[in-house]
């Protein structure tokens, strides 16, 4: 199996299947455009989001492949638990899946934020977000 | 064009607050966030601060938004006949009322006549004769259409799609030239990809004295135009887009039919009445027209207990019908009791609906029922 080797922004080497690679469509192009000869650099993504990242990639790989016995209900409560972070780190993980081009994780993050807001009234959202920022600080 | 989006303005906000985490999610993000939420919420998050608000409102959000399906069923629109005094709308997808209000309409603007999408249709008041109007309730913005060519009163009203993305027509015939002035005899089409009107042709008087009337529930299926004649016998008449024809049908059991309302379901015409003897409604029935034999063949009717409830005293025969896909709502004009049935499982399953935020209020009024697709980026 060929290796792909990935570099967080902070230098840590994530060595993964070129065939799990390849669901990031950045890296997908990148490894199209330089090859493999190198590690992809990821100056955007830091080793703790780039890890989730990988975690999730590779749950729904194995989850797609024959013989997987993951029902859509397990595959439910690990999305649903996956998401289940603080908002910097949702946001974070927004931002990374847009930048490595997940697609299926940019859905699952933005419809987690989506969800975060759409049942609670305004002034309770500016709230949410502000104590978001704190939590940040 | 008026363009007014009150409920989206969020005029309360003194100072605008930040959020910097926000602000660290791209635009192109946040649409994508925005997107998946449903309308109410979306306009919740118009009044969260400026920048959502505007963000909500951009060429650019409207356009991911555009290509996003709907995710709920049609609201049903109840709407006084003058929709700018009260109106509310029903969420079958959320069962719960929701305030839409159609107050930013102009004072001589007040008669909903039909619903497409995720617009609705008005007429205008007496003194402004024939004059139409379409409004998207979502984003409170509305326009008045060109003047017909005819000036008509009562005139039959039929608007539909041709197909979702090449705008809609409507269709007026008939009608007077005045307040009981001589009739009006043509029939003609605005078509909203050209803004205009065109004449269609002209209507054997006959038929135009049958579909003058002073409210117009039309259904627009298969290419031909349908609609019942206001007084008894309902007969059924249409009128074919391609032939340029009108025609006239019977419908069932007439002699015993107390009111009487044309649905569409599944491209096929469906037929809602208060069927009884000697004064007394007996039971509500639904009939399906076999197009090709112009037979009425039995559906289903209102299960008896329910029917009970709907009915408390005996002689009330009021009925206002509405339908949409599956559902079909059964309503008095006093608001009271709400029925909806759902034709998508079987037998039809019913049920009650919430109450509505009108069935308390002293002031009786007659209720409209239209169907609306809550979207933001239907426009006229």
């Amino acid at each position: 199996m060929v290796k792909v080797t990935l570099k967080s922004a902070e230098g840590d080497v994530f060595e993964v299947d070129e065939e799990l690679a390849l669901e990031s469509l950045m890296v997908k192009n990148m490894i199209e455009d330089v090859g493999l000869d190198s590690a992809i650099s990821l100056p955007n993504v830091s080793s703790t989001i780039l890890a989730k990242v990988i975690e999730y990639i590779k749950f729904h790989m194995d989850a797609q492949k024959d013989g997987s016995k993951k029902t859509s209900e397990e595959i439910k409560a690990f999305d649903d638990d996956f998401v289940n972070v603080g908002i910097p780190t949702l946001f974070e993980m927004v931002l990374a899946s847009n930048y490595l081009n997940v697609k299926s994780l940019l859905s699952l993050t933005c419809n987690t934020v989506a969800n975060m807001i759409k049942t609670k009234p305004p002034a309770e959202v500016k709230e949410m977000f502000t104590s978001a920022k704190q939590a940040k600080a | 064009m008026s363009s007014r989006a009150r409920i989206m303005d969020g005029g309360q906000e003194q100072h605008e607050p930040s959020f910097p985490l926000w602000h660290s999610l791209p635009e192109d993000i946040m649409d994508k966030v925005f997107a998946f939420m449903p309308i109410e919420s979306l306009v919740a998050a118009g009044l969260v601060c400026k920048s959502w608000n505007s963000r909500i409102k951009s060429s650019n959000f409207q356009r991911v938004y555009r290509s996003t399906p709907a995710r709920e069923a049609p609201w049903l629109l109840a709407c006084s006949y003058n929709c700018r005094d009260k109106s509310c709308a029903f969420s079958p997808t959320l069962n719960k009322w929701l305030n839409v209000s159609l107050a930013f309409l102009p004072p001589y603007m007040r008669f909903p006549l039909a619903a497409i999408g995720g617009l609705i249709f008005m007429r205008a008041g007496l003194s402004n004769l024939g004059m139409l109007a379409v409004c998207n309730p979502i984003m409170q913005t509305w326009k008045e259409l060109p003047q017909m060519t005819y000036k008509r009163f009562n005139s039959l009203v039929g608007v539909f799609q041709v197909d979702d993305s090449s705008g809609y027509r409507i269709i007026v015939a008939g009608g007077t030239s005045e307040c009981g002035g001589d009739y009006e005899c043509s029939t003609e089409i605005y078509d909203s990809r050209t803004d205009s009107w065109t004449v269609l042709g002209a209507i054997p008087r006959y038929y135009t004295v049958k579909i003058t009337v002073w409210t117009s529930k039309t259904v627009f299926c298969q290419g031909t135009l349908y609609c019942l004649t206001s007084a008894r016998p309902y007969n059924l008449m249409s009128y074919n887009l391609g032939t340029r024809l009108w025609s006239e049908m019977k419908v069932p059991r007439p002699a015993c039919l107390y009111s009487s309302f044309l649905l569409k379901r599944k491209e096929k015409l469906l037929l809602v009445g208060g069927v009884g003897t000697d004064r007394v409604c007996e039971r509500i029935h639904l009939w399906e027209l076999q197009v090709e034999s112009q037979q009425w063949l039995d559906k289903d009717q209102m299960p008896q207990h329910y029917f009970q409830m709907f009915y408390e005293s005996k002689g009330d025969f009021d009925l206002k019908c509405a339908g949409s896909g599956d559902l079909i709502y059964f309503f008095k004009s006093s608001h009271s009791g709400m029925l909806v049935c759902d034709l998508s499982t079987t037998p039809a399953s019913w049920q009650w609906l919430p109450s509505c935020p009108f069935s308390n209020h002293d002031i009786k009024f007659a209720l409209r029922g239209l169907f609306l697709n809550p979207r933001l980026d239907y426009t006229f």
